[in-house]
């Protein structure tokens, strides 16, 4: 049995999670080894994936963070608003 | 008042250490800042009318996720925006006999420590905004916050095989969609 691209493309998602079977792994492994396309498909897959990880997160607009701090001051709990 | 791992929160840090988390996912999920910015509002508000009574003290990040992700859906039912016409499988592009249809190429390769720049950044923010919103909510919270499938399928009411059948055509929506950006880039 072997895998064509379609189906290396399918378990994708399973081999970086490293849940395919034996098998499967080495069927799809053994591919990888004979098809550049796909060991390219693969790599760039997985740096999708990196990259998404690595991606951080915007501060808050300041008009936001203003108008937050307004809210939550409204809303009052006895609690002192947020400090700037 | 509840407690989250590292002491009491207190209203002061709610908003210092999590309205920050809670405007990304929902301008991520929702692909519009002014959106994004209504329901952070909500959301905050929320937190802090209840924070007297929440005891989950540890599962405090888990609750604010559950209230986010309610509060973004919420707003984009609010909308009744859908995605309009047929979606792109990327599974489509393969021939009848299986094979990869279009040339793949390689992409740069990435250094051990990954800084993104501006440039790169909004590549990849525009890329998830792309995304239809069926992939994009499994997207952002897989591999943007990292939740495990079985959270994300309890936030989205959906089966853990849906969801990862989901996150994998995300990934290769987003893999075409970097491609274009990442191929220019080793040329």
């Amino acid at each position: 049995m072997t895998f064509n691209c379609r189906k290396v493309a399918e378990l994708l998602i399973d081999y970086v999670e490293g849940s395919l079977s034996e098998d499967q792994a080495s069927l799809l492994q053994r591919h990888l080894c004979g098809c550049v396309p796909c060991a390219i498909y693969m790599q760039t897959y997985h740096d999708t994936i990196v990259l998404t990880h690595a991606l951080p997160d915007e501060p808050l607009p300041q008009e936001l963070a203003a108008r937050l701090k307004a809210a939550l001051k409204e809303a009052g709990d006895g609690s002192a608003p947020p400090a700037a | 008042m509840a407690e989250s791992a590292n002491g009491v929160l207190t209203p002061e840090r709610v908003f210092h250490e999590y309205a920050p988390r809670v405007y990304n996912l929902a301008r991520r999920m929702l692909g519009n800042d002014a959106d994004a910015e209504d329901v952070t509002q909500d959301v905050l508000l929320q937190v802090i009318r209840k924070l007297d009574t929440f005891r989950g003290e540890a599962a405090f990040p888990t609750w604010l996720h559950r209230v986010t992700v309610n509060a973004a859906l919420a707003n984009r039912r609010k909308r009744a925006r859908r995605d309009e016409g047929r979606v792109h499988d990327p599974l489509e592009a393969f021939t009848d006999d299986g094979h990869h249809a279009d040339h793949v190429r390689p992409w740069p390769r990435l250094p051990e420590t990954l800084v993104l720049d501006r440039e790169q950044k909004q590549t990849i923010e525009t890329a998830i905004a792309s995304l239809p919103e069926m992939y994009r909510d499994v997207f952002v919270l897989a591999d943007v916050e990292q939740l495990p499938n079985a959270e994300i399928g309890e936030l989205l009411d959906l089966s853990v095989p849906a969801v990862k059948s989901r996150l994998h055509r995300a990934r290769l929506m987003m893999r075409d969609a970097l491609s274009r950006y990442y191929e220019e880039r080793l040329q």
